[in-house]
């Protein structure tokens, strides 16, 4: 199975990349004028042009609340975290040469999900909840990193099973801090926040974790050939003169902030690392170089898609993660067995 | 030789690069801790300060100091907290709701203005939703930052409410009809309140110590039981009864606590709530052999308080004839059963205008 | 003259193992020479490789690469000298051939970096040096054993090492690939690369001739020019059994064959 020589790549390549990035611009605009509230695309534009001139827009401050506040900043959140826990899953499955593994396998997520919880039940504000969140997800992750190394058994087997641990200690945990809960309102809380939305998002959110999520991803670009070598296994990569350690510790820093940042933003969202990663690569092959760009616009694709889709559909709007699971599950069984026809 | 001079090139080329990378480790650690410094800094920050409105204000149950409007006789409601049904149907309110979250269909059923409304959550608020409907008031929960922030920013104004208790529920009709303009209604309300529980001091005064029954309600788990703080609890005690879970208190919460320490309460009477739906049957208390030495299972005084639809224990003006029925239930002599569907009857007129049948309402009075 | 390796005295024994598997092992690996390194299952061949690949941590004794005690080399130092082609390599994405051989110009490339076209070009030119133009674009996990092997061996080659290490090259091979590999490794070595190739099969070793290590059970390494090491008495002490030696008038060589059963 050949697939043309360079240059026939980077043409394939920009090809993907030009309609994914097609793809996602319309759905934004599209995502910015859909809703329970009704606004004509004109009015959007006016708010939008009202608001980047600094001129009054001449609609009703609803309209412009609406598109400014509530749409605009779910729209670039969910593109964030879809992109952002893509290329996570990319790095994840590179360090452990593993295609089956997802982003919060290390536990992130339930070391968030904790953080969370415990904000919401000593009713810290917003912002302190997030804070705790991504606190909570990377001391998980360290925790996970460091047993391996506590019982001198540093390889990738031992992290695997690690991080297992770590997250069955953590959803136990969760389940006590659930049950000191007042049924009424903490309880329900908790409960949204694990299942992850994007209903409350705002600017300011997005805009404290978009630094550090973006060096991150840099830092995951650049190194992206050298994930290749690594994905490789350790001992062929170390022979090859990588330095494993290393590489494989700025990868999985770099893809634990970029899941810390997207749980802390949206709550827990599965199946995008998983699922996404898998799909880019039956696209652009194996190639990290190739792969983080296209996972990352698919990504950022497929989560606006989502999210819009489940606040613009039914009565009540479902939490994301439910919709992911849902499309993304059979999705990846039928990846699983398109591959297997494939004979690989 | 050449390999040799390669080698050395190569050497050389790979010190320049371990002191670039060591550079870069360090400044790359370096980065990441200002990252971070610059993510913690802003959700540091607090929000700007308020200033205090101008003019008449009242001051909800999370404390916020709100402007009485001028319009407040036309201010348009929604809701996502069922709490908030009752009150507002006291008050006759419910031609200015747009939206709204019942907790039974019974209510809107018996109105049609709240049948009309429209809904912007059950439990969450859907702010798109409630952008369309675009009320001037949320009627809410007074312990939720984050539906106050939001709902803020879409310039509908949060009234937070608190009924916890017997006081609670007066302070809500209070707090409601002066921000709503229907202060004379709710002085009605509480007046009738006030009417109905003298009556019932009056019932239960002459009940000497050791005939009072003592009670609890259970919730809706066996060994889940109402806490000593918790309206239910005072009602067994206005009532007339004793209330065993007296001094077991939980923040105003059910508490659980287990059905062993329910058979060493022992009560006479055991009354199970109707405000959230039950995982059980009372026949699992009646006819289950380890309850046959609890009290209130020997004197067959296991009961679910009325009603299925509109529940009689659950804050707003209900609880009113749960006590009323509990006065019923543990002293029958004091208030019969006709005096009972009396007092049902009065109480429908006086909220819906007009009476339902026990089968509507889901309950049946078994003597 | 010194070799490009100097084993001395190197002891390696596993954390948690009783035997010394590397017992006092002195060897030298030479430029232009192959070394074949025979020895039972389970000696430790593959150890002794992987330790010169500083893989594993020798327990005793000192390695020199190019007069630079190991300990001290850095990963990317001994790669731009040694090139590795392991027994197996389990590769779990579908690399393009291409890109695998692209990958042996890592210990070229930078830190946060990616290869240049030099390095595009060496990758060529290693893949043109193994005859593998035209499965170049094909999947790595798509190839058949032998193929994979040669594609690993231009990854080493890639590298512009000065020495190749052989982790049993021939063990899952036909006979005709392995006559073809033991070919390649007889022309690496007249490139000037250094060799050093581990096999269970003593014929190998005299096939490619020049010098032959052997590794014993208890861990100890005789080594010497391969018509002194490959002797009957020697290889009956190492493998327990009666293999024969004899000189072949057709091919000029010695052979060393089973006896009849």
């Amino acid at each position: 199975m050949g697939r043309g020589n360079q240059k026939n790549r980077l043409l394939l390549l920009l090809t993907v990349n030009g309609v994914l990035l097609i793809l996602l611009a319309t759905v934004v605009v599209v995502a910015v004028c859909v809703g329970k509230y009704a606004v004509t695309p004109a009015e959007c534009l006016k708010v939008i042009w009202g608001a980047v001139s600094h001129t009054p827009s001449g609609c009703a401050p609803m309209t412009e609340n609406v598109v400014l506040m509530l749409r605009l900043p779910r729209i670039l959140a969910s593109v964030l975290v879809g992109a952002c826990l893509s290329v996570s899953g990319v790095a994840y499955q590179g360090v452990f040469q593993n295609p089956l593994i997802a982003p919060d396998f290390l536990g992130v997520s339930s070391g968030a999900c904790i953080g969370a919880a415990v904000a919401i039940l000593l009713s810290l504000g917003r912002g302190s909840t997030q804070l705790m969140a991504f606190l909570g997800g990377i001391v998980a992750v360290a925790i996970t990193v460091l047993i391996p190394i506590a019982i001198r058994n540093n390889t990738n087997i031992m992290l695997v099973l690690s991080g297992v641990v770590v997250g069955a200690a953590a959803s136990s945990v969760l389940g006590f801090i659930k049950f000191t809960a007042d049924p009424e309102s903490q309880l329900a809380a908790i409960t949204y926040w694990t299942m992850g939305d994007f209903s409350y998002i705002q600017m300011d959110d997005i805009l404290s974790v978009l630094p550090m999520m973006g060096v991150a991803g840099v830092v995951l670009t650049l190194n992206s050939w050298w994930l290749d070598v690594l994905s490789m296994g350790e001992n062929q990569a170390r022979s090859l003169g990588a330095n494993v350690t290393l590489l494989r510790n700025i990868t999985i820093v770099c893809a634990t902030l970029l899941t810390a940042g997207s749980v802390c933003l949206a709550g827990t969202i599965s199946w995008v690392g998983l699922v996404i990663p898998h799909l880019s690569r039956m696209i652009v092959g194996p190639n990290n170089t190739r792969l983080i760009p296209v996972s990352a616009l698919m990504g950022g694709l497929f989560m606006l898609v989502v999210d819009t889709l489940t606040r613009t559909i039914g009565a009540i709007e479902m939490p994301v993660s439910i919709l992911t699971g849902l499309i993304g599950a059979p999705f990846y069984i039928y990846l699983l067995i398109r591959n297997k026809r494939a004979g690989a | 030789m050449i390999r040799r001079a390669r080698y050395n090139e190569q050497a050389k080329i790979t010190n320049k690069g371990e002191n670039a990378m060591k550079n870069k480790r360090i400044g790359g650690r370096l980065l990441c801790l200002l990252l971070v410094l610059i993510m913690v800094l802003p959700a540091g920050c607090g929000t700007t300060g308020e200033q205090t409105p101008m003019g008449p204000t009242v001051t909800d149950a999370s404390g916020a100091v709100l402007a009485l409007k001028e319009n407040r006789q036309e201010l348009t409601i929604a809701s996502v907290y069922a709490v908030s049904v009752p009150f507002i149907k006291a008050l006759g309110l419910t031609d200015r709701v747009k939206a709204i979250n019942c907790k039974s269909n019974f209510w809107k059923e018996a109105d049609e203005h709240l049948k009309a409304a429209g809904s912007v959550g059950r439990g969450k608020v859907d702010l798109e939703a409630l952008a369309s409907f675009a009320p001037d008031v949320l009627v809410h929960r007074s312990n939720d930052t984050d539906t106050l922030e939001a709902v803020g920013q879409l310039g509908v104004t949060l009234l937070c409410i608190s009924a916890e208790d017997m006081a609670g529920i007066y302070s809500t009709l209070e707090l409601m009809g002066t921000y709503f303009g229907v202060e004379e209604r709710a002085a009605e309300v509480i007046a009738w309140m006030d009417a109905k529980f003298a009556r019932i001091d009056a019932l239960v005064a002459d009940i000497p110590e050791e005939d009072r029954k003592t009670a609890l309600v259970m919730g809706g788990e066996l060994g889940r039981i109402a806490g000593g703080d918790m309206l239910q609890s005072w009602m067994i005690e206005k009532a007339g009864g004793v209330c065993v879970a007296k001094g077991i208190e939980n923040n105003s919460n059910w508490v659980t606590v287990g059905v062993e320490k329910v058979f060493s309460m022992n009560p006479e009477v055991i009354m199970c709530t109707s405000s959230t739906a039950l995982e059980y049957e009372l026949s699992d208390m009646l006819e289950g052999p380890a309850w046959s030495a609890v009290e209130a299972v020997k004197n067959k005084a296991v009961y679910q308080i009325p009603s299925l639809k509109d529940s009689w224990d659950m804050p707003g003006i209900s609880p009113v004839l749960g006590t009323m029925w509990m006065v019923h239930t543990m002293y029958p002599e004091k208030l019969s059963k006709a005096e009972l569907e009396k007092e049902i009857e009065e109480y429908y007129l006086f909220l819906f205008g007009k009476t339902f049948t026990p089968e509507t309402l889901g309950y049946e009075l078994s003597f | 003259m010194n070799g490009i390796y100097e084993l001395q005295g190197v002891d390696f024994m596993y954390p948690s193992g009783r035997r010394k598997v590397l017992n006092d092992v002195t060897l030298s690996v030479r430029e232009g020479e192959v070394l074949s390194i025979l020895g039972p299952n389970g000696a430790g061949k593959s150890t002794l490789l992987n330790c010169m690949l500083k893989l594993l941590k020798i327990t005793g004794g000192r390695i020199l690469l190019r007069g630079k005690p190991i300990e001290q080399c850095r990963a990317k130092e001994i790669a731009a000298v040694v090139g590795y082609v392991p027994q197996s390599m389990p590769v779990a994405f579908p690399y393009t051939v291409e890109d695998f051989v692209l990958m042996g110009r890592a210990s070229r490339v930078s830190v946060m970096g990616k290869p240049t076209a030099l390095d595009r070009e060496k990758a060529q030119e290693a893949i043109a040096l193994m005859g593998l133009e035209r499965i170049k674009t094909a999947a790595f996990t798509e190839l058949s054993g032998g193929e994979q092997q040669q594609v690993a061996i231009a990854r080493a080659i890639a590298a512009e090492p000065q020495v190749i290490l052989f982790d049993e090259p021939t063990s899952h091979l036909d006979f005709g690939n392995q006559l073809k590999t033991l070919r390649m490794v007889k022309q690496l070595c007249e490139r000037g690369f250094a060799v050093v190739m581990t096999t269970h099969n003593p014929d190998h070793a005299l096939l490619l001739g020049h010098r032959a290590a052997l590794l014993d059970r208890e861990g100890r390494l005789t080594s010497g020019p391969t018509d002194e090491v490959v002797t009957e008495e020697k290889l009956k002490a190492v493998y327990e059994a009666d293999l024969k030696i004899r000189f072949m008038e057709e091919e000029k060589r010695r052979v060393c064959i089973y006896p009849a059963l």
